[in-house]
């Protein structure tokens, strides 16, 4: 892959220069992810409210969590995202094939976390530890249900964010094989980055609330 | 803005040793909060779990994120919806914290019944793992 053919990028005709339309594009990336954070930040306000007023079932509940599992998910999605800004790196370097390989490492970690989370999933559901009225194993708290109704929207539409993010760096492989990234034009990968750090910080916060209640 | 390319932003690559460090730190301190919860400390637990992981949301933001060498508006936008956040819970913890009565979830009040079947004292139903 030495003599890889770079293709030049043309900047759009209503940005002043190349900088000019990365900092756009950067800044359109910020934004939403303001949005995502308000998003992910309601649900941590309904989580909060739900452990105030049920702290015993929470303790209760996090217990049928394994914390192993979320721990090593955690070890997952931290290096995922450390091959991803190597791989944003890689390509600032003009390294294409390195840039490659980083970005096939982040989607083969991204489905290790989905295979670990699809673990835990079906042992919730054999158990019938679901929300709401799916709920059908025994408790001591009658407040359980709450607790995996939480557990499986804030868990899900994390994952789903996953699921998204491996669609993303799958075209982010084409195009790099293509020659469209090199040190004057990353833009893509570097925004894909960004979500993908921004789906990383979800995770740090879902696993010491979910998996380490106390 | 302390870099002296800040015309030529998106030319500036970050030294490898931030990005290695950073990765370094998020395991130690992902070590730290689980070694934590296996002790019982009481509230000081969630606590202490909660500051770890600001600590390790700040690296992932700074440093992977490359807010550390960001543009400013960049970083008042996303700065911005962590001050709306904190409202967020500021006013909904100010009325659930300090409520005196909690209407509990029972079929009298909202005709919801829980799905939970009660562990019964001898020990029967089974607590799954």
């Amino acid at each position: 892959m030495t003599n890889v053919r770079y293709k030049e990028h043309h900047v759009a005709h209503h940005f002043a220069n190349a900088g000019h339309e990365f900092d756009s594009a950067k800044l359109g990336m910020w934004v939403f992810l303001v949005t995502e954070v308000l998003f992910f930040g309601a649900l941590f306000v309904a989580y909060g409210f739900l452990r105030w007023s049920y702290p015993e079932m929470f303790l209760e509940a996090h217990r049928l969590l394994s914390w192993k599992m979320g721990a090593l998910n955690t070890l997952i999605l931290i290096s995922s995202s450390f091959t991803m800004v190597m791989g944003v790196r890689s390509a600032q370097l003009n390294r294409v094939r390195q840039t490659a390989m980083y970005l096939l490492a982040t989607i083969l970690f991204s489905f290790g976390f989905l295979g670990v989370k699809a673990v835990e999933y079906s042992a919730k559901i054999h158990h019938g530890l679901l929300p709401a009225k799916f709920f059908t194993a025994h408790g001591a708290s009658e407040h359980l249900h709450l607790f995996f109704g939480l557990y499986f929207t804030m868990t899900g539409l994390h994952g789903l964010h996953v699921i998204i993010g491996i669609g993303l760096m799958i075209w982010l492989l084409f195009r790099n094989a293509r020659g469209d990234f090199h040190s004057e034009y990353y833009t893509p990968l570097e925004m894909v980055g960004l979500y993908w750090h921004f789906v990383d910080l979800v995770w740090i916060f879902l696993f010491p609330l979910f998996y380490l209640v106390g | 803005m302390a870099s002296h390319n800040t015309d030529h932003s998106h030319h500036f690559i970050v030294p490898v040793h931030y990005y290695i460090g950073t990765f370094v730190s998020l395991l130690v301190l992902t070590f730290i909060t689980v070694l934590v919860a296996q002790f019982n400390f009481g509230a000081a637990n969630l606590v202490v779990a909660m500051i770890v992981a600001v600590i390790k949301a700040g690296l992932v933001v700074s440093f992977f994120m490359g807010m550390k060498w960001d543009k400013g508006f960049n970083r008042v936008a996303f700065l911005g919806s962590l001050v709306f956040l904190f409202i967020f819970f500021l006013l909904t913890f100010s009325d659930v914290l300090f409520r005196s009565y909690r209407s509990p979830l029972e079929a009298t009040q909202h005709d919801i019944k829980s799905p939970v079947k009660k562990l019964l004292p001898g020990g029967e139903g089974h607590t799954p793992h």
